[in-house]
């Protein structure tokens, strides 16, 4: 897994992107990375997926081959263009959730980052408890059973218990399988004596 | 950013997280008023590598990809493998000390704690293994890379190597996720029945580790990889 929490912005004029930057502070306190260029944002949307990715237009729009890539390879929702007055029409319009005007003033920018950030609620927010469910796959994850195991004992599918796993890790702040192991015998989910 | 006409000790007050960095380029304290620039030139730093390493470590966003990518990778390899040195001859062994001070000071069952342990205990073989699997693989195939590059070498290195991309991202990944992990397990879960102020001495240190863990990636992932990868597509158009 790769860390999602992370605000990318590709946005070619420094003044601009610590700009934007101060102001999704607000909203959001995931990491923000400042790429310049189309070749580092590729770079590292290849290894990493950002939770959210604002990027003005111009940097890919005389690259062909890396918007292609750029475009190929962003799994990411939250796309939002940065554009001002004279950069209006530009290319790839729809595959964009949101427009961000940069040349507007302080309150239509925060009033667009709202709706922005209000679309797609933050991962946490105050006290999280896990489901019965998600305490049984929990349970199954913490005494070794894989994904297909833990489905065909749960009846359900592979893609639901994945999806469940991400729920847990999301809600507890815990990554690995061992740390889900620790904290499932810390909490007495399950006896020491049956992990491995 | 920083520059090299700072004075070297106006820089460790700003960010005394930078001392383990400075120590690996073999700078020891007591260097007066001097500036980088001096430092640096008085025992044969490469001045602009030492500043891009500093400026990378003090400040996420900095990030001299170009520049840093025109170094020989000899270079970077080298103050990888004192970071590697720094990992395995200290910050595990001090960790290490530390967990079992925190054990000892327990006032309860200490299962709880005991747990946390053997969690660190295999973290620990996990990054040792990585750390060697660089050292061992990752770093001899990039210099047989650039040895057969420059024509020292008759067998082309591509053909022939253990080393995955893939597997060495994930194990990066792996390592940090599992940092990560101990902390906030340490912070959010474990019953607090233990001395508040070893426990803190753990968690500060726990905290400058995972930050030097970062930027080591940092450095392996977004410079030598791709410092790599361009040597690796000459070589094939070669083949």
């Amino acid at each position: 897994m790769n860390y999602q929490n992370v605000i990318l912005i590709g946005e070619p004029s420094y003044i601009i992107s610590r700009g934007l930057a101060e102001l999704i502070q607000d909203y959001s306190s995931a990491e923000i990375i400042f790429f310049e260029n189309i070749f580092d944002v590729i770079h590292y949307i290849k290894h990493y997926t950002p939770f959210y990715i604002f990027i003005n237009p111009s940097l890919y729009e005389d690259h062909k081959n890396e918007t292609r890539i750029f475009f190929d390879n962003t799994r990411v929702e939250n796309r939002i263009a940065l554009v001002n007055n004279s950069t209006e029409h530009f290319a790839n319009k729809n595959k964009f959730s949101h427009i961000l005007e940069i040349d507007k003033q302080k309150e239509q920018i925060t009033k667009t980052l709202e709706i922005i950030f209000s679309a797609t609620p933050q991962q946490s927010s105050g006290k999280e408890i896990l489901s019965d469910r998600e305490v049984e796959v929990l349970r199954l994850i913490a005494m070794g059973y894989t994904n297909k195991n833990i489905g065909d004992k749960l009846f359900i599918s592979t893609h639901t218990v994945i999806s469940h796993r991400k729920n847990i890790t999301a809600k507890l702040g815990i990554r690995t399988v061992s740390g889900l192991t620790v904290y499932a015998v810390l909490n007495k989910l399950v006896p020491r004596d049956q992990i491995k | 950013m920083i520059t090299q006409d700072d004075k070297l000790s106006d820089v460790i007050h700003l960010d005394y997280s930078l001392l383990p960095v400075i120590n690996r380029f073999g700078i020891r304290l007591g260097f007066g008023d001097k500036t980088i620039k001096e430092i640096c030139s008085e025992q044969s730093i490469n001045t602009p590598f030492f500043l891009d390493i500093i400026n990378t470590y003090h400040d996420q966003n900095y990030f001299p990809s170009k520049q840093l990518q025109q170094y020989p990778p000899d270079l970077i390899i080298e103050y990888l493998l004192k970071t590697h040195a720094y990992y395995k001859d200290y910050v595990l062994l001090e960790l290490e000390a530390d967990m079992e001070e925190l054990i000892k000071s327990c006032t309860g069952a200490c299962d709880n704690l005991n747990i946390i342990y053997s969690f660190y205990e295999t973290y620990k073989q996990e990054l040792i293994n990585h750390l060697e699997n660089e050292e061992n693989v990752f770093f001899p195939y990039i210099k047989n890379l650039i040895a057969y590059k420059d024509g020292k070498l008759d067998a082309n290195p591509i053909s022939n190597t253990e080393f995955s991309y893939t597997n060495h991202q994930t194990e990066h990944e792996n390592v940090l996720e599992k940092l990560y992990d101990l902390k906030n397990i340490i912070i959010k879960y474990l019953p607090p029945e233990y001395d508040t102020n070893i426990c803190n001495t753990l968690l500060y240190k726990l905290f400058m580790f995972d930050k030097d863990l970062n930027d080591h990636e940092r450095l392996e992932d977004r410079i030598l990889v791709p410092l790599i990868e361009r040597i690796e597509t000459s070589l094939k158009q070669e083949l």
